[in-house]
């Protein structure tokens, strides 16, 4: 038997009333259930859409960032840059937006999402996982040059396309990867790629910087980054077998820290490249190594009326040292002919500054001047007691240009003595604003025809490592308290109470 | 309201169940700060440790809020709540007050591990703070759910299995939305109704998702956690749970009703 309603009950329980008394509560009822139910309807329909609308049109700008470094907000320098954006950019993650196991992700949606904001509509941010859509990666790269995976971003204007792996994108603690091998981010780059990548991809003719490969070359990140605050893409090069050849896009090459000499063939490209207004960037620190002549590196930088010798710089100005014990770090400075022409910093961090010099006979149209150089009261140790009678203590160059003007557009050479300008090495642990970046960055902007000088600042993340490490007791202790002093004492006082108040 | 908040803020610690929420939350709490303050780098971000309880609503929120209704009228004093000299709306609004105030209590345990944390010289972050506020803003529509239940069931455990059924499938609502947008595409693609391309059948299949995602409170509260602090999530969570407290009073108010 179906059980009574509250309706019927009452109606029933209440035999004194009259029929007509009967109807009216019955009507009574109906009317508060319609009423109800038709209230409750509305309100969700009304919650429902004035959520919508305030989706649809608040989202963004009722966005703010409470990071103590902004980090998710985009910085004044993009943000300018977005503004004046022009074409269509579309940026596209090729994963689950929800995917809590990427770890990156926290760093990456909520600032793409003020990328977003910031460009006026000119910026269209999607995320579409490849599981869910295969056609995806196929949809952007047809014939698969790009090699597109899951889990990265795609940057997209019109034809041009960029791929952005996310861990590329963050600086490592180089200390626990060394001892752990985990990588624990300390600094993102993110904004610096993204902008670079649009950049790139909305520029007509990208500049491209090549690193000559097949030299044990050295880690690069923190100069890819000086060269895409400049808006080049780099890339590494090998130069092996007759056919390779330097590629026409080429902007600038660089041969950094070479531990062994170049090829026949690799000195052939690099010499016909200079012919053809090539320019060229030869760092050659004198600790990577200290015996080898470099005899076809040495062709090429004489091509450009500069040598490479086997010395060391020895610098005896104490003034001029960073640590009087090592007389092979200094303090370098721009001549004062090239500080008159560009604004740059004054004094420079070097050591193991390889022997470089302008030769005597320079070739037809070749001008070599200096840009930064030791005190004058440096010598030249050479090794295995070498003396070259011609050195003498004085002011050595440790940063060389050469010119060759023969041409409507003069091929350059760049040569450094040392690595301190663009190794990972040195500015671990530095920002893009030191010195020797702010130099290098002034250096390639005036040899190369930039026209974009976005200069990004590094993103540090905040380490949630205890500053003070704790010992296995502390540690125990710690735990012992957190485990133990709440749960217990709140379990202790529920007992208690239970206890006091069961017969109540 | 304020009588009503008092008597029922006070009774979760009359009885046991508000000492065993604020142990069962001390010790989930406790054991994943502890985790983070032994592992290797002593990395521990609060923030972290929050969004990780904010999946054990499914538990809390039932054992706080199955009584708050259900209680009433099995001991039959819910004919006091329809009969006192204030209104309804007060009652159902202290209630919720009253099981929210138990949730922030239910906090100490956090609060008390950020102090360690500055005490360890660890680091505090503004996401910390913002994950807190989600944190409540979440508390606040689930318990606003979970006393619906109870309004609605006479029976605790109904009530606590009611919610947490409710909260499980908020829960899973993005996997729901994914399966379900699978479910469209390959209903659209093997059937050829309309004979809509690939293309279109993935756009109506993300539309699907987005539409249901859309409902995703935990989605939407995720950037607090990451220190974006957004107004429209704090929105649609707040009308949410005014549209929950709003059919709680209208199910209490048919009942009284249908009482007299």
């Amino acid at each position: 038997m179906a059980k009574k309603t509250a309706k019927e009950s009452i109606l029933q329980e209440r035999p004194g009333k009259s029929p007509k008394a009967k109807v009216r509560i019955d009507e009574r009822f109906k009317s508060l259930k319609s009423i109800s139910i038709v209230s409750v309807v509305l309100v969700v329909a009304i919650c429902i859409v004035f959520n919508l609308i305030i989706d649809m049109t608040l989202d963004k700008k009722l966005t703010f960032d409470s990071t103590s470094v902004r980090s998710n907000s985009v910085s004044s320098i993009t943000s300018d840059y977005l503004k004046s954006l022009n074409k269509k950019v579309e940026i596209i993650g090729l994963f689950d937006k929800n995917d809590s196991t990427l770890e990156w992700r926290e760093y990456f949606v909520p600032l793409l999402d003020d990328y977003e904001a910031k460009a006026d509509g000119m910026i269209d941010l999607k995320y579409i996982d490849p599981d869910v859509d295969p056609f995806i990666i196929s949809q952007l790269d047809p014939n698969n040059v790009y090699n597109f995976q899951k889990n990265t971003y795609v940057v997209k204007c019109d034809d041009m396309l960029v791929g952005v792996n996310p861990y590329a994108c963050f600086e490592y603690d180089q200390e626990v990867a060394q001892y752990y091998g985990v990588g624990m981010p300390i600094a993102n780059n993110i904004e610096r790629i993204i902008t670079t990548d649009i950049v790139y991809v909305t520029s007509g003719r990208p500049l491209h910087a090549y690193y000559l490969a097949g030299h044990d070359l050295p880690a690069h990140k923190n100069l890819d980054n000086i060269l895409m605050s400049l808006g080049f893409v780099t890339s590494e090069l090998t130069l092996k077998g007759d056919a390779t050849k330097i590629p026409d896009d080429c902007e600038l090459l660089l041969v950094l820290q070479p531990k062994s000499d170049l090829s026949l063939v690799e000195k052939e490209q690099l010499k016909t490249y200079l012919d053809n207004a090539g320019k060229v960037m030869i760092v050659c620190d004198f600790s990577d190594n200290k015996t080898t002549e470099y005899t076809n590196l040495n062709d090429v930088a004489k091509r450009m009326g500069v040598s490479l010798d086997p010395g060391i710089i020895h610098e005896n100005d104490l003034d001029h040292l960073v640590d009087v014990s090592d007389p092979f770090r200094s303090i370098a400075n721009p001549t004062e002919a090239y500080a008159k022409t560009v604004s740059i910093p004054r004094e420079y961090s070097v050591e193991n500054c390889r022997y470089i010099k302008a030769l005597r006979d320079l070739p037809k149209d070749v001008y070599v001047s200096p840009l930064v150089v030791s005190s004058s009261s440096a010598s030249v140790d050479f090794q295995n007691a070498q003396i070259d009678a011609d050195v003498s203590a004085g002011m050595h160059p440790i940063i060389l240009w050469s010119v060759d003007d023969s041409t409507s557009e003069k091929a350059c050479l760049i040569t450094i003595g040392t690595k301190t300008f663009t190794s990972d090495d040195y500015y671990s642990g530095k920002t893009l604003d030191d010195n020797n970046a702010v130099f290098i960055r002034s250096l390639v902007h005036e040899i190369c025809p930039i026209e974009f000088d976005l200069l990004i600042p590094q993103r540090k993340i905040p380490s949630y490592a205890l500053s003070k490490p704790l010992s296995s007791s502390s540690a125990t202790l710690w735990s012992f308290i957190v485990m133990t002093v709440i749960p217990v004492g709140s379990l202790a006082c529920g007992i208690i109470v239970y206890q006091r108040r069961r017969h109540l | 309201m304020f009588a009503v908040f008092k008597r029922e803020f006070l009774s979760y610690f009359r009885n046991p169940v508000g000492w065993v929420a604020i142990c069962l939350m001390s010790i989930i709490s406790g054991y994943y700060f502890t985790g983070m303050i032994t592992s290797t780098f002593a990395y521990v971000n609060i923030s972290v440790e929050i969004s990780y309880l904010r999946s054990f609503f499914i538990i809390l929120i039932p054992i706080i809020t199955m009584r708050l209704f259900a209680e009433e009228k099995k001991n039959g004093t819910d004919v006091l709540l329809y009969t006192m000299p204030f209104s309804m709306k007060d009652a159902v609004v202290g209630k919720f007050l009253a099981a929210l105030s138990l949730q922030a209590l239910m906090l100490i345990s956090v609060f008390s591990h950020m102090i360690i944390t500055v005490i360890l010289s660890g680091f505090v972050s503004a996401a910390a703070w913002g994950a807190l506020f989600g944190y409540m803003v979440l508390a606040a529509l689930f318990i606003s759910i979970g006393m619906l239940t109870s309004a609605m069931t006479e029976n605790q455990i109904m009530s606590a299995v009611f919610c947490f059924v409710i909260l499980l499938f908020l829960n899973m609502l993005s996997s729901i939305a994914s399966s379900i947008s699978s479910i469209v595409k390959s209903f659209l693609k093997f059937t050829k109704l309309f004979h809509l391309s690939d293309q279109t059948i993935y756009s109506i299949g993300e539309n699907v998702r987005n539409a249901i995602s859309w409902f995703d409170p935990f989605d939407r509260t995720n950037c607090y956690t990451s220190g974006v602090f957004k107004i429209v999530p704090l929105i649609f969570c707040l009308s949410f749970t005014l549209v929950f407290i709003y059919i709680t009073y209208r199910v209490l108010e048919k009942k009284r009703w249908t009482q007299s």
